[in-house]
């Protein structure tokens, strides 16, 4: 997930893979080792850059109190239900395939955020970090694979819940398009709660 | 620790909430803004790639990870659409009471 700039999702998603894997790459091969000492403290430098960033698209969102006061204080328990369904469903994956609980339960905590999640856990672990970028960029590619057919068969409120955090910008017209006005306004409200949890829950979770 | 840590993340994101409510940001700026946004974050994408390459572990285990991002998606995206299922009657009600 990110939000703010104009362009396109594809741009931008294209964007995103080539930057992590030409960062791949120069690890694999330029990067001096040296230098590999210093690699936390950017990953927190950029972190905080980029918490700030998401701080001031969500001030500027400033009517969303408005929207949730008249949809019902009752929708906020859908972002709260995709948040345990997650972190739940994500710690029963690890489960089966053999994950400690605090690494399945902080990646399933990324809620479709890629970016933050992976950035964020990546200064636990490089593999985390990495396990955590993979399982959120699927996430969302599933969610939008899955939304129309969810919307159709399951329930329009249901269809927001694969979304996670995207469901207030690349996941939004997916649902809104398969849903109706009420729904995209629930949706956006979701999103914007989801997110705000990311950077609370990721590193709760890492640390249990 | 980290409790201090998330308190950092949440006392930055209020601060930047508060400057982007405070509505004093022109078209121009916040143009900008995205923009930086946009760069910081395949800058961090990019940094977080190098601490990928320089780790045999992850780059060894390539397909087992994929098995593990495919499988704990699955399982995120199952378990939320249940989760929802359970409240969705009880919001869907308060929905139609406030029209």
């Amino acid at each position: 997930m990110y939000s703010g700039a104009e362009r396109t999702v594809n741009d931008m998603n294209a964007g995103i893979i080539a930057a992590v894997a030409s960062g791949i790459i120069a690890g694999l091969f330029l990067f001096p080792q040296y230098l590999v000492q210093y690699i936390g403290f950017i990953i927190d430098l950029g972190l905080c850059a980029l918490l700030f960033f998401v701080g001031i698209d969500i001030g500027r969102n400033k009517d969303i109190i408005n929207q949730i006061k008249s949809c019902g204080f009752r929708i906020l328990l859908i972002p709260v239900m995709i948040a345990m369904g997650s972190i739940l469903g994500s710690i029963a994956g690890g489960f089966i395939i053999g994950l400690p609980v605090n690494e399945s339960g902080a990646i399933g905590a990324g809620f479709g955020w890629y970016s933050l999640s992976a950035i964020i856990l990546s200064d636990y672990s490089a593999e985390t970090g990495a396990v955590a970028f993979v399982t959120n960029v699927c996430r969302e590619l599933f969610a939008l694979m899955a939304i129309p057919f969810i919307a159709k068969y399951i329930g329009k409120l249901e269809s927001i819940a694969p979304a996670g955090a995207t469901a207030m910008d690349t996941a939004l017209p997916a649902i809104s398009g398969v849903t109706d006005s009420r729904t995209a306004v629930v949706s956006f409200i979701t999103g914007v709660v989801l997110s705000l949890l990311v950077p609370i829950m990721v590193p709760l979770m890492i640390s249990l | 620790m980290i409790e201090l840590r998330i308190l950092l993340y949440i006392a930055i994101i209020f601060i930047g909430a508060w400057i982007g409510a405070a509505g004093k940001l022109s078209g121009k700026f916040t143009d900008k803004l995205s923009k930086l946004q946009y760069v910081s974050l395949l800058f961090m994408l990019f940094v977080m790639g190098i601490n990928i390459g320089v780790n045999d572990d992850v780059i060894n285990g390539f397909y087992k990870l994929g098995l593990q991002a495919i499988v704990l998606s699955v399982f995120s995206i199952a378990f939320s659409i249940i989760a929802v299922r359970l409240v969705s009657g009880f919001v869907q009600r308060s929905r139609k009471d406030s029209k």
